[in-house]
């Protein structure tokens, strides 16, 4: 059967559904998901003033915010994340953006990182599933951790919904099958080379499920010899420096995503804890060494 | 009388006792379609229907339809 | 014990992330539903004359739901049946104390259209809806209107159900020159006013409770202009109390168990008990996915104070032989089914219903109630969404 690709652009990824089927029935249902995708984004972003998120943020150490249940749920997400990771994982570190600028090669200084570790402290938020207070002005949270990851199964889910079986949703890079495809060959899957990422260092065929990718080369800088990377530790204000690239997979693409992220965090603690999850994945770390189960 | 207060007691207790906290995200298997009561509504109109011209008792559903001179 | 994984604790919670709050449904659906009714033909060593066949109904029913801009969500059906057969006029004990159904002559042959438009309000804290219905049949119309809503409270573990509704009936027999009963009650009307009250509780991650009280009164003409001898209050005031319990099971593919209880009694000495149980099976069949739910219903009524099998009652005083109105039990069993493929669904249900005097479980009596219906049910249909 023949194949068919939708491509957008949302979360500043480049984004594709890639389908089997009936084509007329394909292309409503590719606005339906793309639709779906964007709402996520516009309900999270951080870019626009309107949007639930930055109302959260813009009541900093003003008010509580109304929030419904999905943003609950994700709170809720979030919170399992900062648990598990031992608080290197906080939706409250996206403030660091303001210091780390990866185009300018220039590192922020100690004393400026400083002052805004304070403001990094998921543990004081006040929040249930109506409302969320953050306790500190100029303190905020964002979604950049999970929110592509999150939008690529909802999508999914909304061609399930919609009765599609063969296919899978990519928001750049993070990956989450629909299903199989028509002659159950499964999908075959690059995973980028952390030192050229634009060539596959190995391949994965997916019958279902999700495959998500943490790497240190997707926004970084150089300075001097050192490369750092956008993924930053919540407790010092720093790049980790272990990994190269982090790739899980696991039947959410939500999950895959945040456990490659938390690998990444971990450092040189992720491999065993990767390996105590009992999820497949491929680590490359900065020697360029893989440690993988695949 | 004594029927209502009855019940309405039972169902006060049933609010106001323990029954466990369940987060909205917690609801992902109440919100399964084998969990609705409405995933027919064709066919729980037409059952109402019937059970509505064939026997002496109706009621006790949500809303009443129409009536008809079934007999 | 295993532990408990950062993977496994992940993925539960984020299964569990809701789409979003109280929001209307988003998809347009058509449905069709073919139904056919038979009822078996009454036992012929009881019945007066040689016309034993009873009634057989043939059911179409269209079905239309779409959302109206962000937050309504609008259900509508029309339903169209055609009747032929006949029905019992009377019973009455004859003198060596056996029953006799009296059935009505000729079969006769008739329609009957019902149209039904719904909309609903979703707001955060609950629905606001409302219900138009009309039914039309030559001998007999009826109009209803109700409003209904819900309202989430305590962190949504709870909800409050409310709904209301009133109906006004005409009556128009057909042949109303034929008997004096038709021909008082061309152009008389029936009245109803329900109200129901109900609150729904979540118990836990896998079971819901909801309990209700229900409170109709009619008035107006409420005997039954066909049969012989039937003289009944002219208001009648209904009460029920009700409770659904159902629970989630992890069986194959998801199940849930669905129970009902009903206890119902009316001013005319009426009470009676329904309990019904349906599991609900899905099943993942490849590109397939079904929901097979095997149901069953058990009813039981106690009679009407003037319910009676004299052949000649006092002229002027209530009575009816009307086996409705009679001491009985009844069994339904059957099955529902759905078989989902992409936007289509097909739909595939049977029903068999039983009633007899000796399934009573209270208020039973030796006197037979010939006029007791069995029937069966046989309903395809379709769905499609867009």
């Amino acid at each position: 059967m023949d194949f068919h690709q939708h491509t957008f652009t949302a979360m500043a990824s480049p984004c594709k559904f890639l389908l089997q089927g009936d084509s007329h029935h394909i292309k409503q249902a590719c606005l339906k998901a793309q639709a779906e995708v964007q709402r996520i984004e516009e309900k999270f972003s951080r870019y626009r003033h309107d949007s639930l998120l930055q109302t959260i943020n813009n009541n900093a150490g003003i008010k509580a915010t109304k929030i419904d249940e999905e943003t609950a749920g994700l709170l809720n997400y979030a919170q399992l994340c900062h648990q598990q990771s031992d608080g290197l994982f906080d939706i409250t570190s996206g403030i660091l953006r303001q210091v780390w600028d990866f185009k300018s090669n220039t590192l922020p200084t100690e004393q400026i990182l400083q002052t805004l570790l304070p403001l990094i402290n998921w543990s004081s938020v006040q929040w249930d599933h109506h409302s969320i207070f953050l306790p500190q002005k100029k303190m905020e949270i964002d979604f950049g951790g999970f929110g592509k990851e999150y939008a690529a199964d909802r999508a999914a889910e909304v061609f399930q919904s919609l009765g599609i079986q063969h296919g899978l949703v990519d928001l750049g890079g993070d990956i989450r099958i629909i299903g199989d495809k028509t002659d159950k060959s499964g999908w075959d899957i690059g995973i980028r080379d952390p030192q050229r990422p634009e060539l596959a260092i190995s391949y994965v065929t997916l019958h279902q499920g999700a495959m998500a990718t943490s790497g240190h080369y997707e926004r970084f800088m150089m300075v001097g010899d050192q490369r750092y990377c956008h993924i930053l530790k919540a407790n010092t204000g720093w790049p980790v420096n272990h990994w190269a690239s982090v790739t899980v997979l696991a039947p959410q693409c939500l999950v895959a995503g945040s456990l490659a992220t938390l690998t990444m965090l971990a450092e040189k603690d992720g491999a065993d804890w990767l390996q105590e999850q009992d999820v497949a994945f491929l680590a490359i770390d900065n020697q360029g060494a893989k440690f993988s189960n695949l | 009388m004594n029927n209502i207060i009855l019940l309405s007691i039972i169902t006060s207790c049933l609010v106001i006792s323990g029954c466990s906290t369940v987060k909205p995200w917690q609801r992902g298997y109440l919100s399964k379609d084998v969990m609705s009561s409405a995933s027919d509504p064709l066919g729980s109109s037409l059952d109402n229907h019937i059970y509505f011209s064939k026997e002496g008792s109706s009621g006790g559903g949500q809303a009443a339809g129409g009536g008809c001179g079934c007999n | 014990m295993k532990k408990l994984t950062a993977f496994s604790a992940l993925s539960a919670a984020a299964i569990a992330i809701p789409c979003q709050g109280d929001v209307a449904p988003t998809d347009k659906t058509l449905s069709y539903r073919y139904t056919h009714y038979q009822e078996a033909d009454s036992p012929r060593e009881r019945t007066f004359t040689a016309e034993t066949g009873r009634y057989q109904i043939d059911v179409s029913q269209f079905g239309y739901r779409t959302p109206v801009g962000d937050s309504w969500y609008v259900t509508s059906e029309l339903q169209y049946e055609t009747m032929s057969g006949a029905s019992p006029t009377q019973t009455y004990k004859n003198a060596d104390g056996k029953s006799t159904l009296v059935m009505s002559g000729a079969s006769i042959e008739e329609n009957r259209i019902d149209i039904k438009v719904a909309p609903k309000k979703y707001f955060s804290e609950g629905t606001a809806g409302g219900l138009l219905a009309v039914s039309k049949e030559n001998d007999y119309q009826s109009i209803a209107f109700g409003l209904d809503g819900t309202l989430n409270i305590l962190d949504k573990q709870t909800t409050l159900v409310g709904s209301f509704s009133v109906s006004n009936d005409e009556l128009s027999p057909t042949d109303a020159d034929l008997s004096v009963a038709r021909s008082e009650a061309d152009g008389r009307k029936k009245r109803s006013f329900s109200l129901y009250e109900g609150i729904s509780q979540v118990i836990d991650k896998y079971r819901t409770l909801q309990a209700g009280i229900g409170f109709t009164q009619l008035t107006g003409y409420l005997s039954d202009p066909y049969k012989f001898e039937d003289r009944r209050p002219e208001s009648r005031d209904q009460i029920t109390f009700s409770v659904q319990y159902k629970q989630y099971a992890n069986v194959l593919d998801g199940a849930a168990l669905h129970s009902n209880y009903r206890y119902y009694y009316d001013d005319w000495g009426i009470a009676s008990h329904t309990i019904d149980l349906k599991w609900a099976q899905s099943l993942n069949l490849g590109k397939f996915r079904v929901i097979a739910s095997p149901l069953l219903r058990y009813y039981s009524q106690e009679k009407a104070d003037f319910y009676s099998l004299e052949q000649t009652p006092v002229a002027g005083e209530l009575n009816s032989s009307d086996y409705r109105l009679s001491s009985y039990g009844a069994f339904t069993m059957g099955f529902t089914s759905e078989l989902k493929f992409q936007q289509w669904a097909l739909h595939f249900d049977w029903q068999q219903y039983i009633s007899n005097e000796s399934l009573a479980l209270f208020g039973g009596s030796d006197d037979e109630t010939p006029g007791l219906v069995n029937f069966s049910t046989v309903t395809a249909g379709i769905d499609y969404k867009f």
